[in-house]
């Protein structure tokens, strides 16, 4: 078992590895790029913006630019007699920049003719292998602490989504089963491909109409009040602020819970132990709901790989609509913020996410079904 | 293997049905599937014919506003579905953009199919070492939400459909190398891929001619979902402000902007929503009907 999880986590290292490789080469073939974000200000003179890049290290190759993010420059360009500018630096890289004019270009000696050249600062950074993630653009405060902090509104509406959605999608997909080719059995079929053909947004904006701009009696989105501090009193006091959202992303969960547990129902109750059970002369609730449903819960545990990874990383399109400011959103909005240091560490954090979601899910799936072994 | 019957025990009903037959048959009986599929057909053929329904016919530009005529309702001034906020003819916008949501789900998956089917085929039939790297990369790219990578690749390209219709092609395909890789590796154990082995046929052959005919029910499901969830998709992004760019309609851009106009114009919201979620529909009812056609358990 240990041995599994090890060599598993060991299986992700170049899984990520390659996220944020293929997120970085995306990132930086936009326009644009963080030097022209951060220097968004017209009385920033050329010079003072190519310097700024030549700091930043932008001047480097894109390979460097990858390892400074990946594992930080201060290995790379340090100063070793105090006086605040670099005076060493590894062989790949150099501590000098050119001396710049106030247009932005190199000044350049009359007697030589060679450019001339000053030293850089040290690297400052530690890189995202030892936790420095860098601060957001956007928010002006340390990355790291804008993703832990839409953490908890992600996992807080993931959590409520996903038990209403599960308890529901298990209740009417055994009814349906009990109930097979009846009625009950036809409207939720049809009811579950229905809602899923509907777009989550048009329902979640029509709800939001309905409910908050035309009736009045539910908040139109967001998470609780808005506050001086961007922060929200105890859960029970903003419950009403839940329901809206926990009802458009449980409606997917009940669609898709209900359809595995019907047809994995369906599957169990054609066995020979049920057949047994019935022999035995059990009552009908007992051969439901002690042989059936324990038995037809296991194939259910696929789902469990998925539904982690969604606790964590978030629903955007729902989140975007009830302006939940969640990890989810964040996903939308950084890439058009030019948000860098915020799009690396949503692109690392959803894949790691993702690869823990199916990790754990195929620990349970093993702890629940005691066929599987690991070898 | 069952020993063929001797050929005075055959009896009609048990001779020479192919699985394609039998599946056709069965499609055939399901009337749900059947006016789904009709719909879907009408559907294809009235988007495909729009520019002439709409020129000759109905003799509106759907792109040309009359702005004494905004937001009238349905079924007045010669507007069968009304006008939008600047006074278009949302019939004829319907129309137009029908094509251009289903021909971005339809061209959108097939871009997704050939990729995913032949490097599902290859990595599935040859394992080795091609299948570790295509196996790593798909990992890659299925770690990372798909509606990140759009947003990223919207933010320096600006979405029209044919763009649209690539990088939808290009992310959507992981899911479908993984699926098409699981049936090829247990399709290669299987004696007819032996027998053809032992023929000599090559590779090539045998992935083409052999281990492909058997995937066409699992590729029609694919499809067929695959076109209603790049619908909803489209949907999606155009909410997000990413999709395809006004003043090429959309059902998906024709929801979104109208979503604000809720109490002057609710036609404008209802009309859009209704094609986008029964046309979703029907492709999931045709792509279940395809499923429980092919499947033996459910066949009689």
């Amino acid at each position: 078992m240990t041995k599994y999880v090890v060599r598993r986590l060991l299986q992700a290292i170049p899984t990520v590895l390659g996220v944020t490789i293929l997120v970085y080469i995306l990132i930086s073939l936009a326009p644009g790029g963080p030097v022209e974000t951060l220097a968004f200000n017209n009385r920033m003179k050329p010079r003072e913006k190519e310097e700024l890049k030549y700091m930043l290290g932008f001047k480097d190759p894109l390979l460097v630019q990858y390892l400074r993010w990946l594992l930080g420059d201060d290995w790379m360009r340090w100063d070793k007699d105090g006086d605040g500018l670099a005076d060493a630096s590894v062989f790949f890289i150099d501590h000098f920049g050119p001396k710049l004019q106030d247009n932005g270009k190199a000044q350049i000696d009359e007697a030589t003719g060679e450019t001339v050249m000053q030293p850089l600062p040290p690297g400052n950074r530690r890189g995202i292998l030892r936790g420095d993630w860098g601060n957001s653009i956007y928010y002006k405060r340390s990355a790291l602490s804008v993703l832990a902090e839409r953490l908890a509104a992600t996992v807080e509406l993931g959590f409520t989504a996903l038990v209403t959605g599960f308890v529901i999608g298990v209740a009417v997909g055994i009814a349906a089963a009990v109930h097979h080719r009846g009625k009950f059995d036809q409207f939720s079929r049809v009811g579950a491909v229905i809602v899923d053909s509907v777009p989550s947004f048009g329902l979640g904006l029509m709800f939001l109409l309905v409910f908050g701009a035309t009736l009045n009696v539910l908040p139109m989105g967001g998470r609780c009040k808005t506050t001086l501090d961007d922060s929200c009193p105890a859960l029970p006091q903003r419950l009403e602020y839940l329901i809206l959202p926990t009802i458009v992303l449980a409606a997917g969960g009940v669609s898709g819970y209900s359809r595995y547990m019907r047809a994995s129902m369906l599957d169990v109750v054609s066995q020979d132990y049920i057949r047994t059970a019935r022999a035995k002369g059990l009552r009908n609730r007992a051969v439901w709901l002690r042989h059936g449903v324990r038995n037809a819960f296991i194939p259910i545990a696929t789902f469990l790989g998925p539904s982690i990874t969604f606790l964590l990383a978030g629903a955007a399109i729902t989140e975007a609509v009830f302006s939940w400011p969640g990890v989810g959103r964040l996903v939308v909005q950084a890439p058009g913020r030019r948000d860098y240091p915020i799009v690396m560490i949503v692109a690392v954090y959803a894949a790691l996410a993702n690869i823990l979601g199916y990790l754990i899910a195929d620990i349970l799936y093993a702890m629940i079904d005691p066929r599987i072994r690991f070898d | 293997m069952r020993p063929p019957p001797k050929s005075r025990e055959r009896d009609d009903e048990l001779v020479s049905q192919s699985l394609t037959r039998k599946a056709l048959r069965s499609i055939w009986q399901d009337r749900l599937t059947l006016v789904a599929l009709c719909y879907l057909i009408g559907l294809t053929i009235i988007a495909l014919l729009a520019p002439l329904i709409t020129d000759v016919i109905m003799q509106v530009d759907p792109n040309e506003p009359v702005t004494r005529d905004k937001f009238t309702p349905p079924l007045t001034k010669g507007y069968i579905l009304g006008a939008d906020d600047i006074g278009r003819d949302q019939l004829a916008r319907l129309l137009h953009a029908g094509g251009v949501s289903m021909g971005i789900g339809f061209f959108g998956t097939v871009v997704a199919l050939s990729i995913g089917v032949t490097l599902g085929m290859i990595s599935g039939y040859r394992g080795g070492l091609i299948d570790d790297f295509l196996n790593w990369f798909v990992t890659t790219i299925d770690a990372i939400p798909a509606l990140f990578l759009l947003i990223l690749i919207a933010s320096f390209i600006s979405f029209s459909a044919e763009s649209l219709i690539l990088v939808f092609g290009f992310l959507g395909w992981p899911g479908i190398y993984r699926l098409i890789r699981g049936q090829t590796i247990s399709l290669r154990a299987r004696d007819f891929i032996l027998a053809a082995r032992a023929l000599g046929a090559t590779p090539w052959r045998i992935v083409f001619s052999h281990v492909l005919p058997n995937l066409v029910s699992i590729t029609a499901i694919v499809l067929m979902r695959g076109i209603a969830n790049l619908i909803l998709a489209e949907s999606a992004l155009s909410y997000l402000g990413w999709g395809v760019q006004p003043p090429q309609a959309t059902w998906g851009n024709m929801l979104t902007k109208s979503l604000q106009f809720f109490r002057l114009g609710p036609h404008l919201i209802v009309f859009p929503i209704l094609m986008i979620s029964v046309t979703v529909l029907c492709f999931y009812i045709i792509g279940d009907g395809i499923r429980d056609a092919f499947d033996p358990a459910l066949q009689k």
